[in-house]
């Protein structure tokens, strides 16, 4: 039995939600999880699985925009932080996909009373959300600017590094090579400030979305911040699924993100994410 | 097997009209009833901090007797609210005071100790006389100069600029034509600022930008007329550091001569703002767990450090 201790709570009228932080698990071994609940009826539950490293302070604000959205229309939101990262227990080298996958499930099995339940995954956090959404049976699955191969996102990750080692002249002739020589080395290589481990790179460099998408009728939606038109990525995942009922939904909106550094301005909910919202309202039974 | 973790409580606080997201680490072990108060810099991380430096931080004092509080600004993070920019000539004292408050009267800590870096410090400089158990401060790094987030480039004096004109670098970009583009922005914003600069000598708009800070100036004055200890870190690799070093010249050298030893001032390689590199995350963290052992809790560190 995991136990569930609530560390603060705060109520929001004007939006007419409450919101809970709490660790679920024994002291050593806690997830940090925030619930935005609805104060009236609620008839679904969400869970936001997020993104890692220097993903996740970038989009923060957008999802925490997004879980008081959804609560103010009856549908609570589950926020957590993966363990070895963020408030959660454990050092960053116990992160891997499989712990990242357990923390979605122990969350779900201990904070989600509905039966209605539904899965947002942003950017690598999609890979876990898709893996989560499998085990519940036609739950919806929301993935914004989802990574649909790990090994591009960590590519990104490499070239942002090997940009400041340039700026920097710590090295003559920086390449991806010698960060993974790095990596192996040392066990971790820092991208700016943030540890990518060793066991998180091995256990998520080889996945794909595609592998981690639940292959049954579900509806599935796909959000792409910025660009003029969807992204041949994502557009190669739509039509995969056109033969699923319903067919997944691409959407386009907001503007794109340098991911790897953080920005002058913060970007809210309207940036991208309230689309998702719009989508999970429309989805979810209402429950009325 | 599960890790030996400090127990955390936390509150949402009210301030300011938003609700303040606070976590309180407690001590492992006997506890010397000195809060830190650890503040993150203007953009926008949650209380964690970069790579989780400052919940280290915090879980690094824990273990030498302290209770550590972090929090999210209002609209940062957990807390409510919304913040599109952060001014260094404005920082969020509501916030802290709140967090000082909720310290003393639900957790029985007067003695508080402040550590904070960027925006953060200049709102522990700007908090300081309203928190009269205050027993140390320390500023990894302190901006002397009230920048708004973004702004540093174009801040700059026209000497600096000449400086750079005449480096190989800067001449060969003058022929490439997005940096051509980049030289004009600025050449404009200097223009502007230079004109408005000649058009107003009001108090408010002679206050920023400038080689440091008159609020910057006021406040390090004041709590060195308290007594109160003071540690500045900076990395040699900062720009806070390489506008910190030139306003010596200036009134700050005179101010921080006089103050020694009471100032500490501690310089490492590389950078310390924003805590952009775990090597120096961790150099930061033993930097400030010996500091504030010696100041406040009479130079003996215990189990973490041996």
């Amino acid at each position: 039995m995991t136990s569930v201790e609530t560390v603060a709570e705060r109520r929001d009228e004007n939006l007419g939600v409450r919101e809970v932080f709490a660790f679920v698990g024994r002291p050593g071994d806690r997830i940090a999880a925030l619930s935005h609940l609805p104060m009236g009826h609620t008839h679904a539950t969400v869970l936001v699985c997020s993104s890692i490293l220097g993903d996740l302070p970038k989009n923060y604000r957008r999802e925490v925009g997004l879980g008081r959205n959804l609560a103010s229309r009856g549908i609570a939101t589950i926020r957590f932080h993966y363990r070895g990262t963020g408030n959660s227990d454990r050092s960053s080298a116990f992160t891997t996909f499989q712990s990242m996958s357990e923390d979605a499930r122990l969350v779900v099995s201990e904070l989600v009373a509905e039966a209605s339940v539904a899965f947002v995954g942003t950017r690598l956090g999609a890979l876990v959300a898709a893996k989560a959404a499998a085990a519940f049976e036609g739950a919806p699955l929301a993935l914004a600017e989802p990574v649909t191969d790990a090994a591009h996102f960590y590519r990104e990750g490499f070239r942002a590094r090997m940009m400041r080692d340039l700026k920097d002249q710590v090295v003559e002739k920086p390449s991806s090579e010698r960060l993974l020589a790095e990596l192996e080395e040392k066990g971790v290589l820092d991208l700016f400030g943030y540890p990518l481990d060793r066991n998180l790179y091995h256990s998520t460099s080889a996945l794909t979305l595609d592998q981690q998408l639940p292959s049954d009728q579900r509806p599935v939606f796909l959000l792409q911040l910025g660009g003029s038109e969807m992204r041949s990525e994502y557009t190669r995942i739509a039509e995969k699924r056109a033969d699923r009922t319903p067919p997944l939904e691409l959407n386009l909106q907001g503007k794109s993100d340098a991911w790897w550094f953080l920005d002058d301005q913060q970007p809210s909910i309207e940036s991208g994410l309230e689309a998702v919202a719009d989508w999970l309202d429309r989805v979810l039974p209402n429950g009325s | 097997m599960t890790e030996v973790s400090p127990r955390e409580v936390g509150a949402f606080l009210r301030a300011g009209g938003e609700d303040i997201f606070a976590l309180l680490t407690m001590p492992v072990g006997e506890s010397r009833n000195v809060a830190v108060v650890l503040l993150q810099g203007g953009a926008w991380t949650p209380s964690f901090g970069r790579g989780r430096g400052l919940r280290r931080l915090a879980h690094r004092l824990a273990f030498e007797g302290f209770h550590v509080a972090r929090f999210d600004y209002h609209g940062v993070g957990e807390s409510s609210g919304e913040v599109r920019t952060f001014r260094l000539d404005e920082p969020f004292v509501a916030d802290l005071k709140e967090v000082v408050r909720w310290l003393a009267t639900d957790h029985g800590l007067e003695r508080v100790v402040l550590m904070a870096t960027c925006f953060g410090a200049r709102t522990a400089l700007a908090t300081a006389p309203e928190i009269p158990g205050l027993e140390a401060v320390a500023l990894f790094p302190a901006p002397v100069r009230d920048l708004e987030l973004g702004e540093r480039f174009s801040s700059y004096p026209f000497r600096w600029y000449l400086r750079r004109l005449f480096r190989a670098r800067t001449f060969k970009r003058l022929f490439n034509a997005r940096f051509r583009k980049a030289y004009r922005k600025l050449f404009k914003i200097k223009a502007r600022r230079l004109g408005r600069g000649l058009r107003s000598s009001g108090e408010g708009q002679a206050s920023r930008p400038q080689e440091v800070s008159r609020l910057f100036l006021k406040h390090l004055k004041a709590l060195l007329a308290r007594r109160i200890p003071i540690f500045m870190l900076y990395g040699d690799a900062d720009n806070d550091y390489e506008d910190f070093a030139r306003a010596l010249s200036g009134e700050l050298g005179e101010v921080v001569t006089n103050a020694k030893p009471q100032l500490k001032l501690e310089v490492i390689e590389g950078h310390v703002h924003g805590l952009t590199n775990l090597a120096n995350q961790d150099r930061v963290i033993e930097l400030l767990a010996g500091w504030v052992a010696l100041e406040v809790g009479g130079g003996k560190l215990s189990r973490a450090s041996n």
